[in-house]
């Protein structure tokens, strides 16, 4: 969870809630157009992610969102 | 202490798109050879090996090998773009302390030739690659909307950078795209990730470069006026975009006043500067970083024409990697750039910054014409 300090992790619980840090458009040819986000979440760290239901392009910094699980898979969506 | 040491040769090997059949040691050999030959060394005089390129994970092996070097000293050091940077640093050390007395460093792709894909090796990282990023054009592509959102820079104004390093490349016949591009150009090519269009992005070429590093004092004596080195600055915070934390600051805030400590100069003592352009975000952030202009000042200040041709502070005189030619690491013939404008451009202080991985590796190097330029 805390990467940057090289200690044993451990197991902490997060609410899943968190603000798009930065954003872009993944496009690739014969493709749609992908959401690429970071993500801080409320309890201080920071992933990548995707922010799913909604267009690629409409995912703005500063919106908050929400952890959902697609097939185990942490991706956020709009809250 | 260390021992003031000289860029004492400085070579390219054939870039572009190279011969079929040519391999990436074959680029380190050619660019050596041109580099000995540049200053007057022989092959036998050599005996500190520096080389790193995504092709070959024992880079120095391979060089040795087929130049017939049996090294006292070798460093392999592979940090990305800013690997050569960061050997001009371990050979000045290696010199001051006896371990070598002729540093040869050394890079060699054939990137264009056998593909991308081919050409270097993709980590699997267990928190990012589930989301698929395409590194790295999705790391610099967060930082550069980062900027965006919290400096307000344009995307007109990382397209200048573009348009800025194709006027520089018009006269240079060696850059692989000399043709007329304009801002609206870069704007209206298709869209890799947001807010970067492929004309945002580094070309993607073959090519090598190579350095003979020797003592100042042992450079006077050769064939080429020496290039000083007067200051030189390491620093890497991070592996991974999202291990980042401000995606609009680069350890080159940390690399640079080191490399200007040393040399005992500031950015105002810089005439021309060699900037990594892997992205048109990166130029800009090395100005910030590096002191050039205020942090989220670099937009304005590219787009009124300070680094093209006629600007206050020429940036990537070459064409950089943008319009002169990328061949996966850049940072080799970015320092043959930076000696060329010390020899042939009448510049008396120049500064080379390379960057590595996702703006991981950060390295700085000041070079001038005189060693009292401190």
């Amino acid at each position: 969870m805390q990467p940057g300090t090289g200690l044993a992790l451990e197991w902490r619980v997060s609410a899943g809630a968190g603000t798009v840090y930065a954003t872009t458009v993944v496009r690739k040819r014969d493709a749609e157009p992908r959401s690429l986000v970071l993500v801080d979440l409320d309890e201080g760290f920071r992933m990548m992610s995707r922010v799913d239901g909604v267009a690629a392009e409409d995912v703005a910094i500063g919106q908050r969102v929400q952890v959902r699980f697609d097939d185990g898979t942490a991706v956020f969506a709009p809250c | 202490m260390l021992t003031p040491v000289a860029i004492a040769g400085a070579a390219e090997s054939d870039i572009g798109k190279v011969e079929d059949g040519l391999t990436p040691t074959d680029l380190m050999v050619q660019a050596s050879l041109r580099a000995l030959e540049d200053c007057g060394l022989r092959i036998s005089d050599v005996d500190g090996l520096f080389a790193a390129t995504t092709q070959l994970p024992m880079a120095t092996l391979n060089l040795g090998e087929q130049l017939g070097v049996r090294p006292r000293y070798t460093d392999a050091t592979q940090i990305g773009g800013s690997s050569p940077i960061a050997h001009i640093d371990h050979a000045r050390a290696a010199i001051s302390t006896g371990l070598c007395d002729v540093a040869l460093i050394a890079y060699g792709s054939t990137q264009r030739s056998v593909g991308r894909g081919n050409a270097s090796v993709q980590e699997i990282d267990p928190y990012e690659a589930p989301y698929e990023p395409p590194l790295p054009v999705a790391a610099y592509a967060l930082a550069a909307g980062r900027h965006m959102h919290q400096f307000g820079t344009t995307r007109e104004q990382l397209a200048s950078v573009a348009v800025s390093a194709r006027q520089w490349a018009k006269d240079n016949e060696r850059a692989w795209s000399r043709d007329r591009l304009t801002i609206s150009d870069v704007l209206d090519s298709p869209m890799i990730c947001d807010p970067l269009t492929l004309r945002d992005c580094c070309l993607v070429t073959d090519g090598g470069g190579a350095l003979v590093v020797v003592s100042a004092a042992r450079a006077r004596d050769l064939r080429r006026d020496p290039v000083h080195v007067l200051g030189v600055g390491e620093a890497h915070w991070h592996r991974h975009v999202s291990s980042m934390g401000d995606l609009t600051v680069t350890a080159a805030s940390e690399s640079g006043p080191r490399a200007f400590a040393e040399a005992g100069l500031t950015p105002a003592d810089v005439q021309c500067a060699q900037l990594y352009d892997a992205f048109t975000i990166t130029p800009i952030l090395f100005l910030e970083d590096l002191g050039f202009v205020e942090k989220g000042e670099g937009g304005p200040f590219v787009a009124d024409g300070n680094i093209a041709p006629g600007g206050s502070l020429p940036v990537n005189t070459n064409g950089g990697g943008l319009s002169y030619g990328h061949p996966g690491m850049y940072g080799a013939m970015l320092m043959v750039e930076a000696v060329r404008q010390v020899r042939e451009g009448g510049m008396d202080v120049v500064l080379a910054h390379g960057n590595g991985g996702v703006m991981s590796s950060e390295c700085t190097a000041i070079l001038g014409s005189d060693v009292t330029q401190r």
